[in-house]
């Protein structure tokens, strides 16, 4: 199941593509810029899946071209509400210029960091 | 310090939406003319990165605190690359502290301290509003 979110106001400089994976685990790809014009567009799919009670979230960060502060209390926020209901976040496959806003601000240190899609799908154990 | 400046790029905000990706792309868009982007090397690359970053950082700070930017000045120095971000508001912005690494909240100024080597804050006496400034390292 297949569900786009997509800003209305301005071109949208983000586009998130949310998929479920099994009853407690969804997969979300963020493509483009998140920052505080774009950060509703990440931060309702992951409500939704929390609220569905799917507590794994895998977010695929390869096409993700740049996040700032706004963009890691979107991811930082899913993160708190995962935690609580006994799952994560993890974050796959970060650029650079991403992977550096994590380090930068120690908050790698709470999340599950992939190289791969791979070790971060449920069913690969 | 402006006497050293070698271009000073101004882009003015206003009731513009959208103003955090239009202040990154408009600094790019200097980074390019100054030959900084595309970089050569990753050093490089992280360093034009970070102003970027704290372009984001400071635009959306005025949108969130101070009542939204007027003004980006982005400021060619000899050494280094000051930015400028103008507002309305009277607030001070201030790195919350302690910082937290794992709860949204306090990260923005964060970075822009742990990224430059300097910032701060200008006020014009008897004038509304403030300008918040930063310098990082121009790429070497």
């Amino acid at each position: 199941m297949d569900r786009q979110h997509v800003g209305s106001a301005q071109p949208a400089r983000l586009r998130v593509e949310a998929t479920t994976v099994d009853e407690g685990a969804e997969l979300l790809v963020p493509v483009g810029e998140l920052d505080h014009h774009t950060a509703e567009i990440l931060r309702e799919p992951l409500d939704a899946a929390l609220d569905a009670g799917r507590v794994r979230l895998v977010v695929d960060c390869a096409g993700l071209g740049f996040c700032d502060s706004t963009g890691l209390n979107v991811l930082l926020g899913a993160r708190l509400r995962a935690e609580a209901a006994g799952g994560a976040v993890h974050l796959v496959a970060m650029r650079p210029a991403v992977a550096r806003v994590f380090r930068i601000t120690g908050a790698e240190a709470v999340f599950t960091v992939h190289d791969t899609l791979a070790t971060a799908l449920p069913d690969s154990g | 310090m402006m006497d050293q400046a070698s271009d000073v790029r101004t882009l003015a905000l206003g009731e513009t939406s959208g103003t955090v990706p239009l202040a990154r792309d408009f600094t790019r868009t200097a980074l390019t003319e100054w030959g900084w982007l595309p970089a050569v090397g990753a050093d490089r690359r992280a360093a034009a990165e970070d102003v970027l970053l704290v372009v984001s950082e400071l635009v959306t700070n005025a949108c969130l605190h101070a009542e939204g930017p007027e003004r980006l000045r982005v400021v060619r120095l000899a050494t280094t690359v000051r930015l400028e971000v103008t507002d309305r508001g009277a607030g001070q912005p201030t790195p919350r502290t302690p910082h937290r690494a794992g709860r949204p909240g306090g990260h923005g100024m964060f970075i822009v301290q742990r990224l430059c080597l300097d910032w701060g804050v200008q006020r014009v006496p008897g004038a509304p509003g403030k300008t918040v400034w930063a310098e990082l390292a121009a790429p070497a």
